[in-house]
């Protein structure tokens, strides 16, 4: 038996969305949009919970639906604020700001997307080719290529790290 | 941990709280009752028994082309769709290859989306202003569009239909007949409806891939 197929809707919710929405606000620098796409996609979780929790990855699923519907969003120039949060008050976080973002942001949509899905969202491999739709292998090399980009920061930051 | 993961671990205890599990479920729950989802297949079989009345009624098939631009209420257009004489035409496209599979599916949408367009048009006016159709994947409609698991294939048919809509067989809000401006359908490689919505905006299928203008009713 799956582990997640264990797990009820409401833990899984509860250790997903801070992930998702840290991903969407990174990719789209909208902390309001970022909301929103984020309580859309696990709207569409819940609605089909007993099909997504039977899925290889829910992880990678909501994190597709959430960049589908980001995207179409941005694309139409406007932002639907349909905001369903009924707890808390304005956002603390801001979009993510400094040199690497500035690195990220720079890098092809592809790179840019595989990139946030993995640190940000913390997918393996595999559940970020189910988000993106495209081939592991793939996900692997756009990967390869990005780190390969971002090499200079990422490698001093984690050389700092291991001096402390 | 490298910058990246650094600035996640920061930022997630700072995460805004959300709706909760319960707020999500009351939110999918009106939805669903505003929205019909799920199997074509009780329409298709009401829409087959009007289809055979209206056939009985007038012999002559009913063949309805809207040929006028797309309403700009709600849409922003940001794809340029081709002259109606370069869309992909059921059966004789320009773009479209034109092998007999294709010819068979693409005709079998159509009467679909005509039934469900057309057959209880009260009015005598085409009560529709517009239909196209997207070709895409079965990953890209996830979760949209009614859709449901099944479906044979990968690829994906979504048509949407604008108009003054009432389609009394249907099911809209209330359990009652639709009456609206928006169908979607979604069909997949066998063309088989696997999903469907109504109500709400239209939606710019360019996001999908290529949108192309759709004669509704012309069929070979």
């Amino acid at each position: 038996m799956r582990v997640v197929a264990a797990l009820d809707f409401d833990d899984w919710y509860a250790a997903q969305r801070p992930r998702v929405y840290l991903a969407m606000l990174a990719l789209s620098g909208d902390a309001d949009l970022a909301a929103d796409v984020t309580d859309e996609a696990f709207t569409r979780a819940v609605a089909n919970w007993n099909r997504v929790s039977a899925m290889e990855s829910p992880g990678g699923w909501v994190q597709r639906v959430a960049l589908n519907v980001a995207r179409r969003r941005l694309r139409r120039g406007r932002t639907e604020r349909r905001l369903l949060r009924t707890i808390g008050g304005p956002s603390d976080v801001s979009p993510p700001t400094g040199e690497i973002w500035d690195l990220v942001r720079e890098l092809p949509e592809r790179q840019r997307v595989a990139v946030v899905l993995r640190y940000v969202a913390d997918l393996t491999e595999p559940e970020i080719a189910i988000a993106m739709d495209i081939a592991r292998g793939t996900v692997a090399s756009t990967l390869a290529a990005a780190r390969e980009r971002l090499a200079g920061v990422l490698v001093e930051e984690e050389i700092e790290e291991d001096v402390q | 941990m490298n910058v990246l993961e650094q600035w996640t671990d920061e930022q997630l205890t700072r995460v805004p709280s959300g709706p909760s599990a319960d707020d999500l479920r009351r939110r999918a729950r009106v939805r669903r009752n505003r929205r019909v989802g799920g199997s074509l297949a009780a329409v298709a079989i009401v829409l087959a028994i009007l289809g055979i009345a209206a056939m009985l009624r007038s012999p002559a098939p009913r063949h309805v082309e809207v040929l006028l631009p797309a309403p700009t209420i709600g849409v922003e257009p940001t794809t340029t769709l081709p002259d109606a004489i370069n869309v992909p035409g059921f059966s004789n496209g320009a773009t479209e290859p034109k092998d007999k599979r294709n010819s068979v599916i693409y005709d079998k949408i159509n009467h679909t989306v005509s039934g469900a367009a057309l057959a209880d048009a009260a009015d005598p006016k085409a009560p529709v202003d517009f239909a196209e159709v997207v070709v895409t994947t079965r990953h890209a409609t996830i979760g949209e569009f009614g859709d449901t698991p099944n479906g044979a294939g990968d690829r994906r048919y979504v048509v949407q239909v604008v108009g003054d809509l009432d389609c009394r067989s249907c099911r809209g809000p209330g359990n009652g007949p639709f009456r609206g401006r928006v169908m979607a359908l979604l069909f997949d490689a066998a063309g088989d409806g696997v999903g469907f919505t109504f109500g709400g905006e239209p939606q710019d299928l360019s996001r999908l891939g290529t949108v192309y203008r759709m004669p509704i009713g012309l069929t070979t």
